[in-house]
């Protein structure tokens, strides 16, 4: 018997429903009589591509992400055994939580943001069809930048803004001056697929490629590799069947580690994987390899009640790792003004530490980020420093996101963004959210303070995946390359001293 | 707006959220499958009582909160979504690679057949939850149908 395909559907959509489970209205509102106030998902933007594809959802996120919280409150911590191709760990199973005896400020010192400091000049690469210009057909987004051998190696995604096509594929571009830019021909390769990277490593692997492959509005993490930058594959592996993204990722003497929120997988050679940690609690953002292993810089949240009621608690963590497998805590100390913030990214040089993020002015809020930064050459004793509120005139309730750190031999740069969230329902009463690029620096790793004036532009969300503000940087020969999709074009930044 | 007392803020939200529950849920089980669409119309739900006063003042609060309940459901590790399969002795006419098929349209294709077809919505109500034109949803709807008859072999 045919019968026709809409009665298949009906009847069997009516069977779903009938064992869909519905939601208990008066539970949920018995679970928020214990729920935190709104607070935002924070992730680095060029980590969570989808995030702002609803830009208005931004908003909406920070509202979630505590409810979200506990519904997942049940979540165990993924521990996998090593496979036979990894070093054994110390002590199995790995992945406990340890915490290092508190870190202590030295010395908290405020600064200002209307300094010209660093003197730099900011100009842009030429728009050019490899970054997608006369292309109106697809975005082009660059999340990372690195640089081998002297080149500059990028990478992101390009994907059709037609309503009716469906995705899109990964990018890798390449140049030799930072100018002229080169999209590598990688169709055919599994990397043509409907991917993102969000960050690169090179070893004795060859190119190794992080981000994730997307499965309608969902992701999973993904690793490709390459000895070429065109013919790319991709790693299979059955660490790698949860939703999630890898963010960042670290190739050192240990092995290669990546992150992505509060997972970290180890692999020794590239091509075989295991998954040593998903926490609920502990999200890492940025990963480097050191002389000691590897290290990242990330946060903990914690649900804490207050004086006025609960809310959740950001800790900004440095965690640290000899092998890969055990993860230690490291509390990184926050001023007395501050209400929690984020370690964002790391560079590690010889004993010296360097980690940037962001800190929050107001508890009950997610709207006033600002830089912080945190300084050390023993682990323990750390210089803690953050830029005052800043007001940005063409922004409303602006709120700072620091994405990479960069060190130059010029003193340390950071860049990100300045954000304007989104507000309003969907549709005409909808009030966009806004972005300018921003580059902080500090000549002598003292006085941070932003570059002023702002070249870059401001650019309002386009409701597609584009990401206003510099997701990456790299310097080199004296220079910074910063990288953002702005306006639905890869566009590169080059930074020079003019002193 | 007048202030509202606990108890009548618990109960509008509580008549405005049992209407939109089913809706937002049978809405999100092609994006994030049966288990998934609930916990994410819960979080949509939890986001909804927190922000009530703002939510109940929109025109299309229903629609707002099935786009919080998408994000979230793209942002957080739901079980993998999926359709159930389907239950043979109960629905012995019905394709077996049909859940499948129907897993390989686009997220928008798979959530407007589901909608129009499946559930039988007004093509009209599907653009007001999705936030898309009627003539989008139209062109959704006729484009999945078209895969997903190619997916199955023909069946018409």
């Amino acid at each position: 018997m045919t019968v026709d395909l809409d009665r298949q559907l009906r009847d069997y959509a009516s069977h779903v429903t009938e064992v869909s489970p519905a939601v208990e209205i008066e539970a949920l509102l018995t679970e928020t009589a214990d729920a935190l106030p709104p607070l935002a998902l924070r992730s680095r933007p060029r980590r969570a591509a989808a995030l702002v594809a609803a830009a208005f959802i931004v908003v909406v996120i920070g509202g979630l992400a505590l409810g979200y919280r506990f519904l997942v409150s049940d979540i165990e911590p993924v521990v996998t055994q090593p496979s036979s191709t990894l070093p054994t760990p110390t002590t199995a199973p790995p992945a406990p939580e340890t915490t290092l005896p508190g870190a202590s400020t030295t010395v908290p010192a405020p600064t200002t943001t209307l300094a010209a400091v660093p003197p730099m000049t900011w100009k842009p690469a030429p728009p050019q069809a490899a970054l997608g210009a006369g292309d109106d057909q697809r975005a082009y987004m660059m999340h990372t930048v690195i640089s081998s051998e002297g080149r500059l190696i990028a990478a992101g995604s390009i994907y059709s803004t037609d309503e009716s096509s469906d995705g899109g594929t990964a990018a890798i571009w390449m140049s030799e001056n930072g100018v002229d830019w080169e999209l590598m021909p990688i169709e055919g390769s599994d990397l043509d697929v409907d991917a993102a990277i969000y960050d690169l490593a090179v070893g004795d692997f060859g190119y190794l490629a992080v981000g994730e492959v997307f499965d309608g509005l969902v992701g999973r993490p993904a690793v490709w590799i390459s000895s070429d930058l065109v013919s790319w594959t991709q790693v299979q592996s059955e660490a790698f069947q949860e939703l999630g993204a890898m963010q960042d990722v670290a190739a050192g003497e240990r092995g290669i580690v990546t992150v992505g929120s509060g997972s970290v997988w180890l692999s020794e050679d590239g091509w075989t994987w295991q998954q040593v940690l998903d926490s609920p609690s502990r999200f890492f953002a940025d990963v480097v390899a050191t002389n000691r292993g590897f290290a990242a810089a990330g946060w903990r949240e914690e649900s804490v009640t207050g004086d006025a009621g609960p809310y959740l608690d950001i800790t900004p963590h440095l965690f640290v790792s000899e092998d890969g497998w055990e993860w230690e805590n490291i509390e990184l100390p926050q001023d007395a003004s501050w209400f929690g913030a984020q370690a964002q990214s790391i560079v590690i040089e010889g004993d010296d530490i360097l980690v940037a993020g962001n800190y929050r002015s107001r508890r009950y809020t997610y709207f006033d980020m600002h830089p912080a930064f945190w300084a050390s050459d023993d682990r323990v004793n750390w210089d803690v420093r953050h830029l005052a509120p800043t007001n940005v005139p063409e922004l409303r309730d602006e709120s700072a996101d620091l994405i990479e750190l960069v060190a130059t031999g010029r003193g340390p740069v950071a860049v990100g963004r300045w954000l304007q969230y989104g507000v309003g329902p969907p549709g005409p009463q909808f009030q966009p959210g806004k972005a300018i690029p921003a580059v902080w620096g500090a000549p002598g790793n003292q006085n941070w303070a932003e570059v002023i004036p702002r070249v870059f532009g401001i650019e309002t969300f386009d409701g597609g995946r584009t990401t206003a503000g510099f997701d990456g940087a790299v310097a080199i020969d004296g220079k910074v390359v910063a990288v953002a999709t702005q306006e639905g074009r890869a566009t590169v930044w080059i930074g020079e001293w003019t002193d | 707006m007048p202030m509202l007392t606990e108890a009548t803020r618990e109960e509008a939200f509580t008549a405005f959220a049992r209407e939109v529950e089913p809706r937002i849920r049978h809405a999100l089980i092609p994006i994030c499958g049966v288990e998934g669409a609930k916990d994410a119309t819960a979080d949509a739900l939890l986001y909804g009582w927190q922000h009530w006063e703002r939510l109940s003042g929109m025109d299309n609060p229903a629609g707002y909160l099935y786009r919080v309940g998408r994000t979230t459901a793209s942002r957080a590790r739901r079980r993998k979504a999926g359709f159930p399969s389907v239950p043979n002795p109960q629905l012995p006419w019905v394709e077996p690679g049909l859940p499948a098929a129907l897993g390989r349209l686009s997220p928008k294709q798979r959530t407007v057949v589901w909608l129009v077809h499946g559930l039988g919505w007004p093509q009209v109500e599907v653009a007001d939850l999705l936030g898309l034109s009627p003539p989008t949803v139209q062109t959704h709807a006729r484009r999945g149908m078209a895969k997903l008859r190619a997916h199955l072999g023909g069946t018409s």
